[in-house]
């Protein structure tokens, strides 16, 4: 099974190619290693911080450190993806270290959307992304990643596996309770 | 559990094939047996797709796209290109510089150039002098000690460079300063280590502090002071360490600088301190409108305390730039110039009142401290003090220089000096953390 779900992320045409020209600091292989994970590096970093601001810095000092560390990244069995996702997951692991060390709003204060009567209806129409960005918000750190990591960066168990420094087991597992707390959060609390 | 876990993989296998785009309804067939149970998760994970549909601003976006590609040929060009020198378009290439500098050094006790090249900021041609400068400073330091005091004032003069160019906006000098700033606090660790191997690191050079000894007595932080945390984890001794028996040693904190660095909406006639330099004989001052210093507004020489009023009041509204450095008695020379810049207000002020900081306090066990020894030949415990007490400062003073900085700065910089924040915050964990295993260790 897991084989399967290794193939999922779709890596670039050539991306190791790409990598390998962007250490030579080849300016072209650098724009487009940025165009293709650009959206997807915002993605996953905006479901896991609140302020949008915040997330739009994060984004760019993402891509400021892969300019500067790239030299630095090994291809042995780690793809790209993963690297660059695990410099994002290091950001936002900084960032909520340092909200911790503040006083934080208390998520569960968060009004959730009125769902309407039918849950399976509110799953499959009702759900606009804002809905989706609160209810991710209140999970738990490692839900929110896990879910961020699959739902936006499309990547395998195997490499969120490699991002959070868990097992592939750890991970599915994680992964169920994450989208059953999701299910909860987005139309539970109704109940 | 090993239900659970087949079931994990059967969610993860379906996630997976509607994340490719297949139906809820193909993969519950594919699975009858698990249909009750996976529909409602896969209708979810269906609504979760939502999220790869989340987009970027598009003004954001573009600015990005416009901040990476100017990063882009600023490396490119910094790759091929070295900032130039004279009228000749000499290029300062570092192994030049460093012979030119150690030649300077040795002969002339330090050249026009090289003096010059001293308060040098990276955009400045002789900025690669200073480098250079450095580097052989390094090379005549020969012991770990001297080494490491010499990286920790290269660090403070690294936090000045990434100010001004973050003042600048140029995010390609802060992120290669930064660099610099993370070598620097490399070297000291490692330097640390060697220094440390026969001797503890902090071993109390100030007065102890016994009633502060008391109320810390139940996990006292290794750093509790005044000044922002730099530590995201905090610095406890470990559980085995012996939890009733503490020794606090107060160290008395240096006046900051005022005006701070960078400071805006300072008065126009401001009170400057700096922290004093232990055996200096006095301090020289000037101030400029110009980071280069061409026409000092203001120039003192002599003078006796580590503060200095000015005689002419400032303008609204104005950047400054100014300097001081410590002098030597007899024929020694002066020290190196230590630059600062800030900017005026629009009100008119009094006399700025410096604040007076409360105590660092350094707490760490008391039976891992020697008591403090005034005997000759405990000189490199001494410096050791002086080097951990430099640190434990600049580890609270420099990130929260950084931090004022980018309240300031211009937006296209943040990102990149945010990443320096965090990547100075963390070499200071991990120096302090150094400290406090040396010490343990002895």
């Amino acid at each position: 099974m897991d084989e399967v779900i290794g193939q999922r992320s779709r890596p670039l045409q050539d991306e190791e190619s790409l990598v390998r020209r962007a250490q030579q600091r080849d300016t072209e292989a650098f724009s487009q290693l940025y165009e293709a994970y650009f959206d997807k590096i915002y993605r996953y970093i905006v479901l896991r911080v609140r302020n949008e601001t915040e997330a739009e810095d994060m984004t760019q000092q993402v891509f400021m450190k892969m300019l500067q560390s790239i030299s630095s990244y090994k291809m042995k069995g780690v793809p790209f993806s993963s690297w660059i996702y695990r410099i994002a997951h290091n950001q936002v692991v900084d960032f909520l270290r340092q909200q911790n060390k503040k006083a934080t709003v208390d998520i569960d204060g968060i009004p959730l959307p009125d769902m309407g009567d039918d849950p399976q209806q509110v799953m499959e129409q009702k759900v606009d992304i804002e809905q989706l960005k609160q209810a991710v918000r209140t999970l738990t750190t490692a839900q929110q990643e896990v879910l961020s990591l699959r739902f936006t960066g499309e990547l395998s168990i195997a490499q969120c596996a490699h991002i959070m420094g868990k097992n592939e087991g750890a991970i599915k597992a994680l992964q169920h309770s994450a989208v059953l707390a999701l299910r909860r959060a987005l139309a539970g609390n109704r109940a | 559990m090993k239900k659970t876990s087949g079931f994990d993989d059967i969610l993860s296998s379906c996630l997976d094939r509607i994340l490719k785009g297949e139906t809820v309804e193909g993969c519950l067939n594919s699975y009858p047996e698990q249909a009750g149970e996976l529909e409602p998760l896969l209708r979810t994970a269906a609504a979760a797709k939502l999220a790869s549909e989340i987009q970027p601003r598009a003004e954001f976006k573009a600015r990005a796209r416009h901040e990476f590609q100017t990063a882009l040929k600023e490396m490119r060009s910094h790759k091929v290109r070295r900032p130039l020198f004279s009228a000749w378009r000499w290029q300062w290439h570092p192994g030049l510089a460093i012979a030119v500098v150690a030649v300077f050094l040795i002969v002339a006790a330090g050249g026009g150039t090289v003096a010059a090249a001293s308060n040098s900021m990276p955009d400045s041609a002789l900025y690669p002098v200073k480098l250079a400068k450095e580097k052989v400073q390094m090379e005549f330091t020969f012991s770990a000690v001297g080494k490491a005091e010499l990286n920790a004032r290269l660090a403070d003069e690294r936090v000045n460079e990434i100010v001004y160019a973050a003042s600048k906006g140029d995010t390609q000098e802060v992120l290669a300063t930064a660099g610099r700033l993370s070598d620097n606090l490399e070297n000291i660790g490692t330097l640390i280590v060697d220094a440390g191997s026969s001797q503890p690191i902090l071993a109390g050079g100030t007065a102890g502090n016994d009633s502060n000894a008391t109320a810390n007595n139940e996990n006292p932080p290794m750093v509790a002071a005044n000044q922002p945390v730099p530590s995201p984890t905090p610095m406890l001794p470990s559980e085995a360490s012996p939890p009733a028996l503490k020794h606090t040693f107060g160290l008395a904190v240096a006046p900051a600088l005022s005006p701070a660095p960078g400071a805006a909406n300072v008065p126009v006639n401001p009170t400057f301190s700096w922290p004093p330099t232990d055996n200096a004989a006095g301090y020289d001052f000037q101030i400029a409108n110009n980071p280069e210093f061409d026409n000092t507004i203001e120039s003192r020489a002599g003078l006796p305390t580590n503060s200095c009023v000015l005689t002419e009041t400032l303008d609204k509204n104005t950047t400054y730039f100014w300097r001081y450095r410590e002098t030597n008695s007899g024929a020694a020379a002066a020290g190196d110039w230590v630059q600062n810049a800030f900017t005026t207000g629009t009100e008119y002020a009094t006399v700025t009142m410096i604040p007076e900081l409360p105590p660092i306090i350094v707490t760490v066990p008391a039976t891992d401290i020697p008591e403090p020894s005034a005997e000759p030949g405990n000189e490199a415990t001494t410096s050791l003090d002086k080097l951990a007490h430099r640190i434990v400062q600049y580890a609270a003073s420099h990130p929260a220089r950084l931090e004022e900085a980018l309240a300031k700065a211009p937006p296209d910089v943040r990102p990149a000096l945010r990443q320096a924040i965090a990547r100075t915050s963390s070499e200071y964990d991990k120096l302090i953390k150094e400290i406090e295993k040396t010490n343990k260790k002895n």
